[in-house]
């Protein structure tokens, strides 16, 4: 199965970069001499220009999943193989007091390579799914925190009812 | 991480715009300004005002202007590094605040540094130790501290000195470097001088910050997880610090947004009472001059650090325990 970025769901992130530019950009420009105000400016400036370069790969890229193992296929290629699996984390962020209006992000963790999938993929459920059926047959560990999350996403584990009343 | 740090980085320019009209209009709203509240005291003072003169400074500080021209000078300058002129003062901002914005800063994380150094142990103590006799004094302590006014603490430790010792604790430095350049002896003055503002200003946080870790770390060491740990024979020192402290820790983190800002605000009557040479009493005199520039670039300081510490602590709490909290929920 492939799954990739919809222009429509990595449009916003699109922008938000381009805000983020332009507005440590510009006054970064307009400033008369090197100052703190500007160091400071400068590092959020490359930040976003990081960000932004983050972006471009991510959208350029393909996960491909398979019975073997992961793949990103694109300008950053990597692969790990399900039996190599040595770690799998699903983290929560969201910018909110709440805590709504979030995102999810799954780490999985090979031998020499580290894969981060966002919740903006499409089909980003079914990865998770895959990838954590994955790790339970290896007998991976998994944290707290991951299977707190794993448990509000719906996904069904051992583990998840073996560790409840964890921090 | 980059993506939440990038949503979160502009989350704060908004933020700090909003704050910064906010502050303007704030110090705008007092009828009058510099020049009246000059005017009045020239007049209670029995002087004559130079009507000519009022006008022409009117001009000369842009008092003349609609708020929202001076609103956007005052914004673009301190883009610039240009934080305005100081009317009361006759000198620029940045002049006039000169060495007691570093001098705050030292006193403020020097008292951080107190407060955690002295709450963190205090506090893990009293839990793992619950209703013993040390659990008991401490937490006397504890209210002690709490209940003390830090003003009161001050006067009273400025009169033992005094009486005992026969030294004035006032101050930070040594009168003979006030206004000197700095150099090592004046360092050493001012290290010196720091234990009286540090425990009189950190003594009411740390009574606080003992008081919440302690019941933090209840809750957590009478969770499943804990007697399960110790059931399987893990440490009780490893088992203590690697997953209850932990998790009783992420009140803290969430508090550093406040604890910036309010240990530089909260210390103004101490400042005044110890005669420090920091932000908080100028700020004071700030305010009650309508000294706007001066007041205004205060106030944005103090809500930059209030934006900043709360940056920090959200950034921490990601990176430390990245859950759906209650009530939130996912987007695609």
């Amino acid at each position: 199965m492939k799954y990739r970025h919809s222009i429509r769901t990595i449009f916003q992130d699109y922008l938000r970069a381009g805000a983020g530019l332009a507005v440590t950009g510009v006054p970064i420009l307009l400033l008369p001499s090197m100052k703190p105000i500007s160091l400071a400016l400068i590092v959020i400036f490359l930040l976003f220009v990081v960000y932004t370069i983050s972006l471009l790969l991510k959208h350029a890229s393909v996960i491909e999943i398979h019975g073997t193992g992961l793949a990103v296929c694109g300008p950053m290629h990597r692969t790990i193989l399900w039996r190599d699996l040595e770690g799998l984390r699903l983290k929560y962020f969201s910018t909110r007091r709440d805590g709504a209006h979030g995102w999810m992000q799954l780490i999985v963790k090979g031998p020499n390579a580290k894969i981060r999938i966002e919740s903006t993929l499409n089909g980003f459920t079914d990865i998770v799914n895959v990838a954590v059926n994955a790790a339970e047959k290896k007998g991976l560990i998994l944290s707290s925190t991951t299977l707190r999350n794993l448990e509000l996403l719906e996904v069904k584990t051992d583990m998840s009812t073996a560790c409840s009343g964890s921090p | 991480m980059l993506k939440y740090l990038a949503h979160r980085l502009l989350i704060m320019i908004p933020t700090l715009l909003a704050i910064s009209l906010i502050v303007f209009v704030i110090i705008q709203l007092p009828p009058g300004d510099y020049l009246t509240s000059y005017i009045n005291e020239l007049q209670s003072q029995g002087e004559a005002v130079d009507e000519a003169k009022i006008a022409f400074l009117r001009e000369q500080y842009g008092l003349d202007k609609p708020w929202w021209q001076q609103y956007l000078v005052w914004l673009f300058g301190m883009l610039q590094g240009d934080f305005g002129f100081s009317f009361e003062h006759n000198q620029p901002v940045s002049e006039v605040v000169g060495d007691r914005l570093w001098l705050s800063f030292l006193v403020s994380f020097t008292t951080i540094l107190f407060t955690w150094a002295v709450a963190f142990p205090i506090g893990v103590y009293s839990a793992t130790h619950q209703y013993s006799w040390g659990d008991y004094s401490l937490s006397f302590l504890g209210f002690l501290g709490l209940a003390t006014p830090n003003f009161l603490l001050a006067l009273v430790l400025l009169y033992l000195a005094n009486r005992w010792f026969g030294t004035s604790v006032g101050g930070l430095m040594d009168d003979q470097f006030i206004g000197q350049p700095w150099s090592w002896a004046k360092f050493l003055s001012v290290l010196e001088h720091l234990w009286v503002p540090v425990v009189v200003i950190g003594t009411s946080g740390t009574a606080g910050m003992i008081r919440r870790l302690r019941a933090n770390l209840l809750d957590e060491l009478q969770r499943q997880y804990v007697v399960t740990g110790r059931a399987k024979g893990l440490k009780p020192r490893k088992l203590l610090i690697k997953y209850p402290l932990r998790m009783s820790l992420n009140p803290f983190i969430a508090d550093i947004g406040n604890l910036l800002p309010q240990v530089i605000s909260g210390a103004v009557i101490v400042s005044v009472v110890l005669s420090l040479p920091t932000t908080g009493p100028m700020l004071l005199r700030a305010l009650q001059s309508q000294d706007m520039y001066l007041a205004g670039s205060f106030l944005m300081f103090l809500s930059l650090l209030t934006v900043i510490g709360v940056f920090i602590s959200d950034v921490l709490l990601a990176i430390l325990d990245p859950r759906i909290r209650l009530g939130g929920g996912t987007t695609r």
